[in-house]
């Protein structure tokens, strides 16, 4: 396995500690510092070769998914980053060497290649050469990368139009920024209804609501509390949701309450669309019999407040963050490029990172 | 501090003294600091600090953002107030929550628009009863609040003139001596001091190893998230917390059949027999543990060894304990470093048990024996720790989870349900601490008043004031004054000696002390309740003061000649019969005489009265 060098690792657990201080804050943000992290190690002159970036970076990846098993963004972003590195020298091999297999590789992989294919069929290619231009490359393609996080609630917002129509009534449950811009799009030029979930314990959705009720051009909102979501689902055409990581098999790991929104959903067979910018999509898969580390419960505060002397130490207090929702559950996600459905996640997987740097973000 | 915790908190800070650390660490150590002022003044006289400080007690855990409590505080000090030169934090937590239930209570006011404090007192743990704020702070405030909601968090933010108000004011020792002479001297000094409650998050600080237990269940309770084990683990990925709060390292071990409960945490290399069942545990890194072991309410530390068949219930082990097979420990046992127990021990409620023998303060040169609790071949000796306080509050003590007072409204308005309670508490017999000493402390007090007076002839005035004052103080009812009083006049001739006088000696000193005191006792003992609660006073005096009941007789004549106890009240106390102990009786026969005379002479003044009458 890899090993950090001293100022990469010193590197990486300063942003653990900070990102670890900080607490709950949007996933936005902890994705901008990660992109900071990762100018840092490529600016990094003590690698030559890329096999030797490669390796630092996976390492550090490693560590960062162990130690922020909570925050998307992190794992992913170092992902995306391994991914170019490789293409930018398969690139430039392509350029010096004629390829012996002749056929250049496809980008676009599909179901049956990924089956067919045997494990040792590609062999993986050598990284050990020494490429000028690499670092200033990398650098460029980080801020590309960041060009794309700023744009991507634009982008996805702009598809809002082609879902919400006038008149609708959509669900929304806690507070996305995501989710708010798409809404915030679509109010411009349609009048529709939106019901808040307000995300108990946490209350996001009242802030939620706030927003929207505030907006210029009136948007119809009224907040539900959790218990009510199945009476209210009947007048419901559409389901808008942000999620915390789409996972690989089109699964999400969502806020607290969403597999009860969904299944309430699929009950009265209203279509679950869910807003997921690309830092979001993670080639993790959720295993069943591996809760830790999935699930995370911070301080039941929110659920019942330490001052109560009735019940506290008394009764057990647990406060989970996320939940798994099975992909079945979900109609649609939306991202900056348009719309997938989750059966489809696997090729903007493919898309994004490379195989081989799958397994570091496994927790 | 002394030298050796110099060393430990160079071994404790290596996490905060690497290298990459964010904060810089400078250690300061100063000799011969007995208490929170005496460290104050050494940073007084070495000038160290400059700005707003925070001050925090070590056995503090938190995830309070300290930051806008501290800016709120000099912004405070620059704009509004001067003067303000500390901010303490409160957590909020009813009465009754675990967290108060054995540390002293906080009692404040405060005003209520600026939190400034304008009253702050500590009430023991069980307290009960009346409290008496001082008018003028309701007069002062347009509006006031008054807490009884809080638990200290042992933080507080101080300006940078504390140390010298500490240099200054060398009675301060502690901060409540500091809070409280701030508050006291207010309008002298001009300074002042304010509370802030710290809302959702969390702050506790560990005073007694009952709070100790209890900011644990707390901590795996994730209520001090982010400040959860897996955090705080070097490797967070080693420590996974599954449901039900299970913290388990990647190398500990769990036999098969053993039930992790909830709230249990096993560290680095621990390993859990077969059948074993744990519920609110903390298993120290490399601890062992056999087969069918039960522990409930424990924390372990480093290389505890548990045979099988251990149990452990709310008890506290030292590193390296070990307990052989079928060792059974029940609630309140804390055992010190490397103490081992031999054999199927019972250890009972309450043990305290040191690995090394207890050091003697003078140099004594005998060895105690080893306890006998830890069998043959064990090592453990028992721990005395000092008895200057009640039993349940002292920290070293492991109290039980809840106090009997704990589940008592704190309301005072349903009286009677109170006393039930009391009543019922007696029958437990754990009778309620906080009266008995408060009329103890008033005995002493009252006795102490009467033994001055008498020597340097006070005038019975004041001496009246003066115990009216202590009566008020502690808070004692006016049946318990006056048998107190009685009691308190009787033991002045013989107080101060150790001896016991004979019979004719110490009437010849009673005699004095009594004419002296007449005027006391005229003013308290009025009724015919008192003159009754007098008589039992005189009456168990008597009881064990073989002297006293000798003269009882002459005694008891005095008081009649002098009208304070009328002949009806002495004739039904003596007939009373039923529920006497022998000593009550011997001393109704040693006044026989007198009671004689006395119905004699009843008898005839109603002959005069009926011949008055026939005439």
């Amino acid at each position: 396995m890899e090993e950090l060098s001293p100022t990469a690792e010193r590197l990486v657990s300063e942003f653990v500690r900070t990102t670890r201080r900080q607490g709950a804050v949007p996933s936005r943000q902890v994705a901008d510092r990660t992109l900071e992290l990762l100018r840092q190690l490529v600016s990094e002159p003590g690698w030559r070769q890329t096999a030797q970036l490669v390796g630092q970076l996976r390492a550090a990846g490693r560590q960062l998914a162990a130690e922020l098993p909570t925050q998307p963004a992190v794992g992913t972003l170092v992902c995306r980053l391994l991914k170019m590195a490789r293409e930018e020298h398969g690139a430039h091999d392509e350029v010096h060497e004629a390829r012996p297999h002749g056929a250049p590789p496809s980008q676009v992989d599909s179901l049956h290649r990924r089956l067919t294919a045997g494990r040792g069929a590609a062999p993986a290619a050598d990284l050990s050469s020494e490429l000028t231009g690499l670092r200033a490359n990398l650098l460029a393609g980080l801020d590309e990368l960041q060009t794309e996080l700023d744009a991507s609630a634009d982008n996805i917002a702009r598809e809002a139009l082609s879902h919400i129509h006038a008149d609708d009534v959509v669900l929304t449950a806690g507070r996305s920024a995501t989710v708010l811009a798409f809404l915030r799009r679509a109010a411009r030029e349609r009048a529709f209804h939106v019901l808040v979930v307000e995300g108990a314990p946490f209350g996001g959705g009242h802030r939620a609501a706030a927003e929207l009720a505030a907006l210029p051009r009136r948007v119809h909102v009224t907040v539900i509390a959790e218990s009510a979501l199945f009476a209210m689902m009947a007048r419901v055409n559409k389901v808008i949701l942000g999620v915390h990581t789409v996972l690989a098999d089109g699964g999400l790991r969502a806020p607290v309450g969403t597999q009860a929104l969904a299944l309430a959903a699929r009950f009265h067979s209203v279509p679950v669309i869910v807003c997921a910018p690309s830092y979001k999509l993670s080639p993790q898969f959720h295993r069943g019999d591996q809760q830790e580390g999935f699930l995370e419960s911070v301080s039941p505060e929110s659920v019942l407040p330490y001052a109560d002397g009735a019940l506290v130490g008394r009764a057990r207090l647990t406060c989970p963050l996320f939940d798994y929702v099975p992909p079945e559950l979900v109609t649609l996600f939306v991202t900056h490029t348009g719309g997938t459905s989750p059966w489809y996640v696997y090729r903007l997987l493919n898309e994004y990172y490379d195989q081989q740097d799958h397994e570091i973000v496994q927790v | 501090m002394s030298l050796p915790h110099t060393a430990w908190i160079h071994h404790c800070g290596t996490r905060w003294l690497s290298e990459d650390s964010p904060m810089v660490i400078h250690v300061q150590t100063a000799e011969d600091c007995l208490s929170l002022g005496d460290v104050m003044r050494d940073l007084d006289a070495k000038a160290l600090i400059q700005s707003d400080f925070l001050l925090m007690s070590v056995d503090c855990i938190t995830n309070v953002d300290i930051v806008p409590i501290m800016k709120e505080h000099s912004a405070r000090r620059k704009n509004d107030d001067r003067g303000s030169v500390m901010t303490l934090l409160y957590r909020e937590a009813t009465p009754g929550h675990p967290m108060r239930r054995h540390s002293a209570q906080v009692l404040l006011a405060a005003d209520a628009e600026t939190g400034r404090m304008v009253f702050h007192q500590r009430l023991p743990a069980a307290a009960r009863g009346r409290v008496t704020f001082p008018l003028h702070i309701f007069q002062e405030q347009s509006a006031v609040e008054l807490h009884y909601d809080l638990a200290d968090t042992g933080l507080s933010i101080c300006s940078p003139s504390v140390p010298q108000l500490f240099a200054d004011n060398f009675d301060f020792q502690t901060r409540d001596h500091f809070v409280r002479g701030i508050i006291v001297n207010e309008e002298v000094m001009g300074n002042t001091v304010y509370h802030r409650r710290v809302g959702t998050q969390y702050a506790a600080h560990i005073d007694s190893l009952a709070t100790l237990l209890t900011v644990t269940q707390d901590v795996t309770d994730r209520w001090v998230h982010p400040v959860v084990p897996e955090n705080r683990c070097p490797q967070r990925a080693d420590l996974r917390c599954s449901q039900r709060n299970v913290y388990r390292h990647r190398t500990a071990k769990v036999g098969s059949g053993t039930r992790l409960e909830g709230c249990v945490a096993l560290g680095a290399g621990a390993s859990v027999g077969s059948n074993c069942r744990l519920l609110r545990a903390v298993v120290g890194p490399g601890c062992l543990l056999g087969d069918n072991v039960t522990l409930e309410d424990a924390v372990l530390d480093a290389g505890c060894v548990l045979a099988d068949r251990c149990e452990v219930r709310r008890s506290l082990l030292g590193p390296g304990v070990q307990l052989a097979a079928g060792a059974r420990l029940h609630p309140g046992c804390v055992l010190g470093a490397g103490v081992r127990v031999e054999g199927a021990a019972e250890l009972p409620q309450g043990t305290l048990l040191v690995g090394r023998p207890p050091e003697d303060e003078f140099g004594g040169g005998s060895v105690p024996e080893p306890s006998r609790l830890v069998g043959a071949g064990g090592r453990g000796f028992t721990f005395l720790p000092e008895e200057d306080e009640e039993d349940t509050l002292s920290p070293l003590r492991l109290g039980p989870a809840e106090l009997p007072t704990a589940e008592l409204s704190d309301s005072g308005e349903n009286s009677e349900e109170e006393t039930e309670d009391e009543s019922e508490e007696r029958l437990d017999g754990a009778e309620s601490p906080e009266v008995v000493d408060d009329t103890k402390l008033f005995y002493s007090e009252v006795l102490d008043s009467l033994v001055r007076g008498f020597q340097e002839k006070i005038s019975p005035e004041n001496l009246i004031l003066e115990v009216n004052s202590s009566k008020f103080a502690y808070n004692v009812t006016v049946q318990e004054l006056n048998s107190l009083v009685v009691k308190a006049i009787l033991s002045v001739p013989e107080h101060g000696s150790d001896e016991r006088l004979a019979a004719p000696a110490f009437l010849a000193r009673l005699q004095p002390v009594l004419t002296t005191f007449m005027p006391l006792l005229t003013n308290y003992i009025k009724s015919e309740e008192s003159e009754l609660s007098c008589l039992r006073a005189l009456e168990e005096f008597s009881c064990d003061h073989s002297a006293m009941s000798a003269c009882l007789a002459k005694v008891l004549m005095l008081l009649y000649q002098r009208d304070i106890l009328s002949e009806t009240t002495i004739l039904s106390w003596h007939a009373e019969s039923e529920g006497l102990s022998p000593e009550s009786v011997r001393v109704r026969q040693q006044v026989q005489k007198l009671v004689d005379w006395l119905q004699e002479a009843e008898e005839e003044s109603e002959d005069e009265e009926s011949d008055e009458d026939s005439s």
